[in-house]
């Protein structure tokens, strides 16, 4: 048996055990951070900073549980598929705004070229806004710290174009061509440093394609891993 | 004893990290297969915890490796694969023991020292040499009834002449099984700890338990030579 995820066929037994192997592993380090935690007395600091882990772990299933279901959500109970209007420069601004502080505080250069008179598309806001998440959410992850970060949105001939770019964390050409494959992630140490589970960008293909669109990823002559994102016309 | 850990998650491996060195284990840990093929053919390892996904490779490669190259270092399997193929490949290749994710870190801790012991012909968590009992599963020892007061690193060393009892222990091996990657510690330290472990454990009025074996090591309890001779002379008489 095998699904079709825009263009990339997969098994749904090999696309399950994945899930349950990501789903796992963060489960099994709540657990030990917890239980390590409890294992003995320790000071208030101590205990604070089991809670954090803990929760900077939970934040991670919340991401990958609500991927999953998108995922594997029938295409008729899509949320927020209804088309409309949609003014991309606040889309933009705002749904940046949540990542801002952790560019910060990995000391990331962010330059964001939007177009000050408006540019509007009509899609699906919501569903829109789930890719713009996972593409932020990538960019502020894979940057080396002290990188860059590039956003900007245009206008072009067959509707508009939203480019989410950040340095290249060391993905070669080959890599490049992997990144929508369900559960791939770049190996050594972009890998280990990041807490992503390997499904966002293919994630991203998949609501582009239902908005009509198309997603593309290059290695840029500056050193950029850039995303590129093809709305069609209103 | 010294541990590798090999798990890719970071929080995962720190929280299951953390936990082994309060138990006392000496831990290195890594996040990339291949840094762990490396640290496998360098070092002597007594148990490998293994998770099989991994970014540059898959764990069952490093498993291979060992028992290739004739390792006897128990390695156990902690995985997100639990299907029943996946478990009957990890034992087939060599592994010791299967926990898949979630576990119980105590359930592991547990596995741990049950390999660990195993490793060495240990079937109990107390070992019994002459009026000396060390319990490796309270990490505490006594000698004709009075508990001893050993520091954490005093006791990792009785647990491996007494894991090992009758048999030789090198230099080398204390120094192994002892100190992780991160010590640097002076040539004669292995010495320095024998010499503080004897003046606990040995009593003037009790048979030497702890012994030097010139250019060759340290054996806790009476050598299994001295015992065959002591069997075939009390055979004789």
């Amino acid at each position: 048996m095998s699904a079709n995820v825009n263009g990339t066929s997969f098994h749904h037994e090999a696309f399950a055990a994945h899930a349950a192997h990501e789903l796992r592993t963060p489960l099994a380090a709540m657990r030990a951070r917890i239980e390590l935690a409890l294992s003995r007395p320790r000071s208030a600091k101590s205990y604070r900073a089991a809670l954090q882990e803990a929760l900077a772990i939970e934040r991670r299933l919340e991401t990958l549980v609500e991927n999953l279901l998108l995922l594997n959500r029938p295409h008729r109970e899509e949320p927020g598929f209804a088309m409309a209007a949609v003014a991309l420069t606040p889309l933009l601004a705002q749904t940046w705004s949540d990542f801002f502080d952790r560019a910060e505080a990995r000391h990331l250069r962010v330059s964001l070229c939007l177009p000050p008179d408006g540019l509007e598309v009509r899609t699906g806001k919501d569903l829109l806004a789930v890719v713009l998440r996972n593409l932020f959410d990538n960019a502020v992850s894979y940057a080396p710290p002290g990188g860059r970060i590039e956003i900007s949105a245009a206008a072009t001939v067959a509707g508009c174009e939203i480019s989410v770019a950040n340095t290249n964390p060391g993905l070669g050409l080959q890599e490049t061509r992997r990144v929508f494959e369900p559960f791939w992630r770049a190996g050594g140490e972009i890998a280990s440093a990041s807490h992503h589970t390997g499904i966002g960008l293919t994630l991203c293909q998949r609501v582009v394609g239902k908005l009509g669109g198309t997603i593309n990823v290059r290695l840029t002559p500056g050193n950029l891993f850039a995303v590129a994102v093809i709305l069609p016309a209103a | 004893m010294r541990i590798l850990l090999v798990e890719d998650y970071d929080p995962l491996r720190l929280a299951i990290a953390q936990r082994l060195r309060e138990e006392e284990y000496q831990v290195d840990d890594t996040a990339e297969g291949e840094k762990a093929l490396s640290l496998c053919r360098e070092n002597d390892y007594a148990l490998v915890l293994l998770d099989l996904t991994l970014p540059d490779l898959d764990g069952m490669e490093i498993l291979r490796d060992l028992r290739l190259r004739g390792s006897d270092t128990s390695v156990l399997i902690i995985t997100g694969r639990d299907s029943v193929p996946d478990r009957v490949r990890g034992l087939d290749a060599g592994s010791d023991d299967y926990v898949v994710k979630p576990c119980s870190l105590d359930e592991l801790m547990a596995r741990v020292r049950t390999l660990i012991r195993r490793r060495y012909g240990q079937h109990h968590s107390i070992i019994q040499i002459e009026d000396l009992e060390i319990d490796t599963r309270k990490r505490s020892a006594r000698r004709g009834g009075e508990t001893m007061d050993l520091t954490n690193r005093e006791f990792a060393l009785l647990e491996l002449l007494a894991l090992r009892q009758g048999g030789v222990v090198t230099r080398r091996e204390v120094w192994e099984q002892l100190y992780d990657l991160n010590y640097e510690a002076s040539s004669n330290v292995v010495d320095v700890y024998i010499a503080h472990l004897r003046k606990k454990i040995e009593r003037a009025d009790r048979p030497k338990l702890i012994h030097t074996r010139r250019g060759q090591g340290y054996v806790l309890g009476l050598p299994a030579r001295w015992l065959a001779s002591s069997a075939l002379l009390a055979a004789a008489l």
